[in-house]
C-alpha cells in the first residue's frame, strides 16, 4: 500500500531546515567542545530525526546520506572513532550536502548532491569495511550487558540459546533431544509443541521480529530448541520462516494467538509433538487480566502552534491595512459632520484596529537568530581558509523582525560579514605587529532603536584608509579631486557604495571593502532603512543597518509644503519646532539652526523640492527634526498637520529610481500623500 | 470514537503522518508529545489505549519513557517507531515493556496491522 507524502511536503521541508539549523549551531559548538556528549546527542538526533523523515518522503539520497552521518555519529558516541578536525570537517560537508539536498527539494529539483563524495569521506573515516564489524561488535556487547543486567534471565532468548546450544549444533532439522523431551513430558500438564513462524514478506528487522517470538514463548513456556540455531535467527540468515520447539501447558491455540498478536507475523501453526501427562485445567497458568482502565472522557486537547503560509499573513496584513484606510476615513467623516456618537464608536474601532494589527504584525515577526545562526559557521569557514583567527560573538538574537525583512536582509549580512573577515581584520602575525591581540572579534549583534531595529556589523580590525578610499574613488572617476580632500564617513560609505567601486579588484588594500556594500545600501534603503557607517582608522569599522520593524504600516508626520501633503515615518522624526528666520545661521552656504547647544543643518523642503510656492525669507515655520544614523537634519515645511498610521505602498517601477521617496499612501480623504525617505532626501 | 491513541514524536511531520494513518481508520488521537517528559505526563493525564513512541526524542528518550509509562501502568500499550539500524533500541524498549513496534518508513498497512495487534493484546 503506498501513500501519497506529497501533502507533507512543505511541513518535511519546514521542519527539515529547522534540524539543519540547530545541526549547524551544534556542529559548531561540538568543535569548540569535542568531549561534550549532550551536543554530540543532539547532532545525531537531528540526523536520525532527518533519516526518517526522508525515508518516509521518498527521498533516498537524502536518506542515505543521513543514514550515513548518523554511522559516523553512533561512532563518535561509542567512542569508537575520536573526535579530530577531520571528522568535524566531514561533519560539515554532510551538513553542506544535507542543506543542498533539502533546498533542492524545495524548489523541486532532483534531491541528488555530490552524495558520493561525501559518503566516500564518511567511509574513510570510519574505515570502509570495518564498518559492518565495529557496529556488530557494538550491538553484541550492548546485548551482552543488557543480559548481564536483566533480573530474569530465563526470558532471555541468549541465555536460552546458550542453554540449548549443544542440541542442534550439527542438526538441521528441528530434533529436540530425547531425554530432554522426556524431563519435559515427566513435568505434569507440559506439552511439548513444534511451532512454525511466517513472517511478512519484506519484514524488516526480522531479529527483532524472532526476539519477540521468544519472549513470547518464554512467557507461556520453555523455549527447547530452534531451526536455524539462535544465532542464525538473530544473524537473519533466514528468509522468513523458522521453527522453534516449545514444551508450555498452554493449548495449541493459545500458543498460536499469542505469537499472531506480534506484528508482522504472518503465519503460525502449532503442532503438538508430545501431550501432557495429565491435562492442565486451562486458564491456570493465565496472566490476570490487566484491569480495565478508566475511560478517557475528560481528554484534553491543546493546540500549541499552527503553521500558517506567510502569503496568508501577508493578505491578512493587507487587508488590515485596508481597515486602517476606512477607519481613517470614517474619522474624517465624522469630524467633519460632527457626529459626537459616530466619534466615540470610531474610538473604540480605533482601538480594536490597531490592537488587531499589533497582533498579525507579532504573528510575523520572527527573531533574527533565525538568519543569525548561520553566520557563524561562515565566519569559521572564511577565517579558515584565510589563516585568520577570529572570535564571533552574537548580540541580541532574540530581538524580532518582520519575516518578509528578515529574508530580505540576509544577502546584504553575508556581504558585510564577509567584508569584516577579508578585509577587516589582518592576519594574526600583522595584528600582533600593530600592538592588537592575535585574536580578531567580530561582533554581529541586533537591538531596538525606537521604530527601528539595527543590525549591526563590528570589527576590531583595520578600519577603512581614507585616503585610499578617496584616491580609488579618484581613480575611477567616481569624485572629480576637488570634490572633498577632509571626507565624512557618510562620504566614504557613499563613495564604497557606488557600483562602480565595488566591482574592482585588488587595487589598493581597500579595494575589496566595496564588494557588495551597494547591494547592501540600496536593499537597505528598498526595505525603508538605511545604512550607517562607522570606521576608525586602525580601531575598526561598524556598519549599521536601520531597519523597520515593518514593511507596511507605519506611524507618521504629516506635513503640508505648498498645498501637498508629505508623509515623514515617525521613526525618523525626533521632534518639531518652530524657527523664525533670526534663528537661522549661514555656515559655508549652508543653512543651520541652533537648537540646544547643537548645530542642525537646515533643509527647506519646499525649495528642495521646487514647490511652486516657496516661504520669504521673513516667516517663522515648522521644522521636524529628522534622526538618522546618529545625524540631525531639520526640515522646513509650511505647516504641520498631525500624526497618523499610514500604509505603505511602493511605488511602482517609473517612480522608483526617484531619491527621496519611500512610497505613497492614500489619506483617508481619497488623496494621496507622498512618504519622505529621509536619509535619501537629503544626505 | 474510535481507540484513543497518544502519539510521541520530536518530529511534527513524523506525528503528523501517523495521525493521518490512524485517523483515517477510526482511531482518535487525543495527544502529542515531542519528547519522553511530555509523553510520561501526557500518558497520566490522558490515558490512551495505545502510545506510538518515537525512540531518538530529547529530554527523555522513548525507552526511558516506556519505562516511566510501565511503572506508572503496567497495562499500557506502546508501539515503538524506529528507524532502520535501531535493533538494540528496539530490543531494549521491548524489555521496558513496548508492544510492538513499526519502522520507518511508515507503511500505513503494516503500522494499522501493529496497532490493532497491539491493542488485542494477549486475551
Amino acid at each position: 500500500m503506498e501513500m501519497d507524502v506529497s501533502q507533507y511536503k512543505e511541513l518535511f521541508i519546514s521542519e527539515s531546515k529547522e534540524h539543519l539549523e540547530s545541526l549547524n549551531r551544534f556542529l559548531l559548538e561540538l568543535e569548540n567542545d569535542p568531549s561534550n556528549t549532550d551536543v554530540l546527542n543532539e547532532i545525531f538526533r537531528s540526523a536520525h530525526t532527518l533519516k526518517g523523515m526522508s525515508a518516509t518522503m521518498g527521498y533516498d539520497a537524502l536518506m542515505k546520506l543521513a543514514h550515513e552521518m548518523e554511522n559516523l555519529l553512533e561512532h563518535l558516541r561509542t567512542g569508537s572513532i575520536k573526535i579530530s578536525a577531520a571528522v568535524i570537517d566531514t561533519l560539515f560537508m554532510c551538513f553542506d550536502a544535507l542543506e543542498a539536498m533539502i533546498n533542492a527539494i524545495a524548489e523541486d529539483k532532483l534531491d541528488q548532491a555530490e552524495l558520493e563524495t561525501v559518503i566516500a569521506a564518511i567511509r574513510e573515516i570510519i574505515g570502509g569495511s570495518e564498518e559492518q564489524s565495529i557496529s556488530r561488535r557494538v550491538l553484541a556487547t550492548d546485548e551482552r550487558e543488557r543480559e548481564k543486567e536483566a533480573e530474569k534471565p530465563e526470558e532471555r532468548h541468549e541465555a536460552l540459546a546458550e542453554r540449548i546450544e549443544g542440541e542442534h549444533e550439527e542438526q538441521k532439522t528441528l530434533e529436540v533431544e530425547e531425554e530432554k523431551l522426556k524431563r519435559y513430558s515427566s513435568i505434569p500438564g507440559m506439552r511439548v509443541m513444534n511451532v512454525e513462524v511466517g513472517l511478512a514478506a519484506g519484514c524488516l528487522l526480522k531479529s527483532v521480529r524472532v526476539f519477540m517470538v521468544f519472549k513470547k514463548l518464554s512467557q507461556v513456556g520453555d523455549v527447547i530448541a530452534s531451526q536455524p540455531p539462535v544465532e542464525e535467527l538473530e544473524d537473519e540468515k533466514f528468509e522468513t520462516a523458522f521453527k522453534v520447539a516449545v514444551a508450555s501447558p498452554e493449548t495449541p491455540e493459545k500458543v498460536e494467538k499469542a505469537l499472531l498478536g506480534i506484528a508482522e507475523i504472518e503465519r503460525v501453526s502449532v503442532e503438538t509433538i508430545l501431550e501432557p501427562k495429565i491435562a492442565a485445567p486451562s486458564g491456570e497458568v493465565e496472566k490476570p487480566e490487566v484491569e480495565a482502565r478508566a475511560g478517557t472522557a475528560a481528554v484534553l486537547r491543546k493546540t500549541q502552534s499552527v503553521r500558517v503560509n506567510i502569503e496568508r499573513l501577508d493578505t491578512l496584513m493587507n487587508l488590515v491595512g485596508e481597515l486602517v484606510i476606512n477607519r481613517t476615513r470614517l474619522s474624517e467623516i465624522a469630524s467633519s459632520y460632527n457626529i459626537p456618537e459616530l466619534r466615540e464608536a470610531l474610538d473604540q474601532t480605533a482601538r480594536l484596529t490597531s490592537e488587531l494589527q499589533d497582533e498579525v504584525m507579532k504573528t510575523r515577526m520572527v527573531p533574527v537568530e533565525n538568519i543569525f545562526n548561520r553566520f557563524p559557521r561562515m565566519v569559521r569557514d572564511l577565517a579558515h581558509s584565510s589563516g585568520k583567527e577570529i572570535d564571533f560573538v552574537i548580540e541580541g538574537k532574540e530581538i524580532e523582525l518582520d519575516r518578509a525583512i528578515l529574508d530580505e536582509i540576509s544577502d546584504p549580512l553575508v556581504h558585510m560579514i564577509r567584508n569584516a573577515v577579508d578585509h577587516g581584520i589582518s592576519t594574526p602575525e600583522e595584528r600582533v605587529k600593530r600592538g592588537k591581540p592575535a585574536r580578531g572579534m567580530i561582533k554581529l549583534s541586533a537591538y531596538r532603536e525606537r521604530n527601528f531595529v539595527a543590525i549591526e556589523v563590528e570589527d576590531d580590525g583595520e578600519g577603512i584608509d581614507h585616503h585610499e578610499v578617496f584616491k580609488a574613488a579618484v581613480k575611477r572617476g567616481l569624485v572629480a579631486e576637488d570634490e572633498s580632500r577632509q571626507l565624512t564617513r557618510d562620504d566614504i560609505l557613499r563613495v564604497i557604495s557606488m557600483p562602480g567601486f565595488s566591482t574592482t579588484e585588488e587595487v589598493s588594500g581597500v579595494s575589496g571593502r566595496g564588494v557588495g556594500m551597494d547591494a547592501v545600501k540600496s536593499k537597505t534603503e528598498s526595505l525603508g532603512g538605511h545604512v550607517v557607517l562607522d570606521t576608525e582608522e586602525g580601531r575598526g569599522t561598524r556598519v549599521t543597518l536601520m531597519l523597520p520593524l515593518t514593511l507596511a504600516i507605519v506611524q507618521a508626520l504629516l506635513v503640508e509644503v505648498s498645498d501637498e501633503i508629505y508623509a515623514i515615518p515617525l521613526g525618523t522624526v525626533r521632534e518639531t519646532h518652530v524657527t523664525s528666520p533670526a534663528e537661522i545661521k549661514t555656515a559655508q552656504n549652508q543653512e543651520t539652526i541652533f537648537l540646544r547647544d547643537s548645530v542642525i543643518p537646515l533643509v527647506r523642503l519646499d525649495r528642495l523640492l521646487g514647490c511652486s510656492r516657496v516661504l520669504n525669507g521673513s516667516e517663522a515655520f515648522p521644522v521636524v527634526i529628522t534622526e538618522s544614523g546618529h545625524r540631525l537634519v531639520a526640515i522646513g515645511v509650511h505647516s504641520l498637520i498631525g500624526q497618523q498610521e499610514i500604509v505603505i505602498s511602493t511605488l511602482d517601477k517609473f517612480l522608483k529610481k526617484i531619491e527621496g521617496f519611500a512610497g505613497a499612501t492614500i489619506m483617508g480623504s481619497g488623496r494621496v500623500a507622498l512618504i519622505l525617505d529621509v536619509p535619501s532626501l537629503v544626505f | 470514537m474510535g481507540p484513543t491513541v497518544l502519539i510521541v514524536d520530536d518530529a511534527l511531520f513524523m506525528r503528523m503522518m501517523i495521525r493521518d494513518i490512524l485517523t483515517k481508520d477510526g482511531f482518535e488521537i487525543v495527544g502529542e508529545a515531542e519528547n519522553g517528559v511530555e509523553a510520561v505526563k501526557k500518558y497520566a493525564e490522558l490515558n490512551p489505549d495505545l502510545v506510538t513512541m518515537d525512540i531518538v526524542m530529547p529530554e527523555m528518550d522513548g525507552i526511558e519513557a516506556v519505562r516511566n509509562i510501565i511503572k506508572n501502568d503496567p497495562g499500557a500499550k506502546i508501539l515503538m517507531c524506529s528507524a532502520m539500524g535501531q535493533q538494540p533500541m528496539v530490543v531494549e524498549a521491548l524489555e521496558a515493556g513496548a508492544k510492538d513496534f513499526i519502522i520507518k518508513p511508515f507503511q500505513p498497512a503494516k503500522v494499522l496491522e501493529a496497532v490493532r495487534k497491539a491493542l488485542r493484546g494477549e486475551e
